[in-house]
């Protein structure tokens, strides 16, 4: 994930969100992360899975081994195993669908409250957060914008944003699906005179 | 439940790869008494006992697997030493969609060909002192806020900012002191309105039911005015005042004006501020004083005007400067660096009112607080062996009323915060810090040229010596006010080389 947020790509991202705040109402963050949670419990798994299949082998290996192999392989298995759950296919591998998607709700909703993305006085807020290892985008409407645009509209908007990870390259499809979602922001959120852009431009999110 | 499935298929796998009809503790061999225990009860029972037979010699058959225990150690380490490597990749930090560099170049640009537009509609229109006014705005917007006065502001105010303190409790706020004053937007499409967008970043006290909190506080305000309206002339700028009779700002709610009873709508005289949002809120403490945060920006490139020569070329014919460098050396001597070393100086020894004559009354008051604060705590911020190792033109601004220099200056010092009694506070004696800031000279256009090197530490206008200047900035010799530009130089601006923009 790191190589693809090159200053291109943030230059690029930041265009885009501007385009949909000057055409329309809206307040769109968008918020990248390599991960929405440690899963340190499915590195320990794959850690103790290794541990357990060094033991196995070494005690049903037609070879004979040393005493203090006999102790220390299980260590050296599960530190392989752990530091195989560091590839975030593996970690999938270990995670059911439904709990990928529950911690990817609950990074949305906590970083929708730390971010203060509430704070648009007619709750007009939208955050876009695209969490990597998952492969997921979680799209969190404040009330009003919410309200503004009708529930199918919603569902399909987050259809389409969630395609970006069937993309080879979705930081790219990310934009491009970004400067798709202008012209509807404008039809159901279109500018008012002497708008404001209610959130900080440069967010610093501690979470 | 996906994790223990793949654990059993993996423990399976392995299983299935090894030859279980032989397999058992000390495998290898068809030993008598092992051979037909299951896998299971062997393991569980024979495996300490197989390696203790193994050691003692009494299985002689299989292959001994020869691996020395230093090659294992290795491999382990490399395996840690992988886990940390690839728990620092993975990056956790939050990414936030931000302006880049390049957003915010492209910003400065449009922010200006907007202030060019505005010049060229409005030619009273100057930079300066439209941030001159905001400021004295942003000043009473707060100290009137709960209180009777803040309806002498309501041509100055949107309709719903003149309600916006009606249901606060009532709160007195004091000690408003703007930081700094950043552009952010200019507008000059729309047909019948012109606006300006800033952010400002303040501090202020908050008394509530007698309690006092310092708040550090970050704001977006958006002025607007009817477009093609003809700025005020300076002294209608920099203070807060009746648009027709020039009488200190006394209007009702209707904007009927207390002196000549003129009635002055929102936006058709003057700036209205239509919006504000806050961004951001922090309530500071003292030890915020002897904070010392890691110098960012010093190494970052020197933010440059675009058409920089283009501006050094006219400023040059504007003031029949033979050329350039006699100029900018003699700007650089007497003025950047005189100032810098004069003003820090007095910095160091909380005596700001020595320097009152070389500030401009914003930056005079933002700092007059901040070592308030030192001196309520009886500390010092000393910057010791203060060396300025360098100084770059940056910019320069010309419009009807003031001209503006910006330059950077990179410097060193031991910057460090001590008590009355010597005892170190904050920052280091011994660490020399290397720092850059950006600072921004200005003057009114008709100031007269010097022809006498300049003294710092006489009034520009009559001479007489410095110490006895107003708060105000005014000379207590000829009651001339200095700190407008009028007479001289005066420093306007400074700011840090990781927030400056251009």
């Amino acid at each position: 994930m790191k190589k693809a947020l090159t200053t291109e790509f943030q230059t690029r991202l930041w265009d885009a969100v501007r385009a949909i705040e000057q055409d329309s109402q809206v307040e769109v963050v968008v918020v990248i992360r390599s991960r929405s949670e440690d899963y340190r419990d499915i590195a320990l798994v794959w850690g103790i899975l290794g541990a357990l299949l060094s033991f196995t082998y070494i005690m049903f290996s037609p070879d004979l081994f040393e005493d203090w192999l006999v102790y220390c392989t299980p260590v050296l298995g599960f530190a392989i195993g752990y530091a195989l759950a560091h590839w975030p296919w593996i970690t999938r591998l270990g995670v059911g669908k439904q709990r990928l998607q529950k911690s990817v709700e609950i990074m949305a909703r906590a970083l929708f409250q730390k971010a203060g993305i509430r704070h648009t006085q007619a709750k007009i807020g939208v955050l876009v957060y695209c969490s990597w290892l998952e492969k997921s985008v979680y799209i969190l409407p404040d009330r009003g914008a919410e309200m503004a645009l009708p529930a199918e509209e919603w569902q399909r908007l987050r259809a389409e944003f969630q395609a970006i990870f069937i993309s080879r390259k979705p930081t790219e499809a990310l934009i491009a699906q970004l400067h798709n979602v202008q012209p509807l922001f404008n039809r159901y959120l279109p500018r008012l005179a002497n708008d404001i852009n209610e959130l900080p431009d440069a967010m610093e999110i501690d979470l | 439940m996906r994790g223990i499935i793949l654990v059993l298929v993996l423990l399976l796998s392995t299983l299935s790869c090894l030859d279980l009809a032989q397999a058992r503790p000390g495998g290898g061999h068809s030993s008598a008494g092992h051979g037909s225990s299951s896998p299971s009860g062997s393991s569980s029972s024979g495996s300490f006992s197989y390696n203790r037979s193994y050691s003692s010699g009494n299985y002689s058959t299989g292959t001994p697997v020869q691996v020395k225990p230093v090659s294992l150690v290795i491999s382990l380490l490399f395996v840690i030493v992988l886990i940390i490597l690839l728990k620092r990749l993975e990056n956790r930090q939050v990414f936030t969609a931000a302006p880049t560099a390049v957003n915010r170049a492209a910003q400065q640009q449009k922010i200006k060909s907007g202030l060019e537009s505005l010049k060229q509609s409005a030619p009273n229109f100057s930079g300066i002192l439209f941030l001159d006014f905001v400021h004295s705005l942003y000043g009473k917007f707060y100290s009137y806020s709960t209180h009777p006065e803040f309806s002498y502001l309501s041509p100055f105010l949107s309709a719903e900012l003149q309600q916006h303190f009606r249901q606060a409790q009532p709160w007195t706020i004091n000690e408003v002191v703007i930081n700094g004053i950043r552009w952010q937007e200019i507008n000059t499409q729309d047909i019948e309105i012109e606006s300006i967008c800033l952010v400002i970043d303040a501090n202020y006290t908050l008394h509530l039911q007698g309690k006092p909190t310092r708040y550090a506080v970050t704001e977006r305000w958006l002025l607007h005015r009817k477009k093609g309206l003809l700025s005020p002339e300076p002294d209608k700028m920099q203070t807060l005042c009746c648009p027709y009779c020039g009488a200190p700002a006394h209007f009702t709610d209707a904007g009927k004006c207390g002196h000549c009873g003129s009635i002055v709508h929102q936006g058709e005289m003057q700036w209205c501020l239509g919006k504000r949002v806050v961004l951001r809120t922090t309530a500071l403490a003292a030890d915020d004083l002897v904070s010392y945060a890691e110098e960012q920006g010093t190494e970052l490139a020197t933010i440059k005007q675009a058409d920089l020569t283009g501006q050094m070329l006219g400023f040059q014919q504007l003031h029949a400067l033979p050329d350039w460098d006699t100029f900018w050396q003699a700007f650089v001597d007497d003025i950047v660096k005189a100032y810098f070393l004069t003003i820090y100086a007095h910095w160091s020894t909380r005596d700001w009112q020595a320097v009152r004559h070389l500030l401009s009354d914003r930056l005079y008051e933002a700092n007059s607080f901040w070592l308030n604060l030192y001196a309520e705590n009886n500390w010092f911020n000393r910057l010791d062996d203060l060396k300025i190792t360098q100084v770059e033109l940056v910019k320069i601004e010309q419009d009807k009323f003031y001209e503006a220099i910006t330059v950077r200056v990179f410097a060193s010092c031991y910057d460090y915060t001590e008590d009355a009694a010597g005892k170190l506070i904050g920052g280091s004696k011994r660490a020399l810090r290397r720092y850059s800031e950006y600072w921004t000279f200005v003057r009114r256009t008709n100031a007269q040229p010097h022809t006498a090197p300049y003294s710092l530490t006489q009034c520009p206008q009559c001479g007489a010596p410095a110490d006895n200047m107003g708060q105000t900035g005014e000379c207590g010799y000829c009651g001339s006010k200095i700190s407008t530009g009028q007479f001289s130089w005066v420093l306007f601006l400074i700011m840090q080389d990781d927030v400056y923009e251009g």
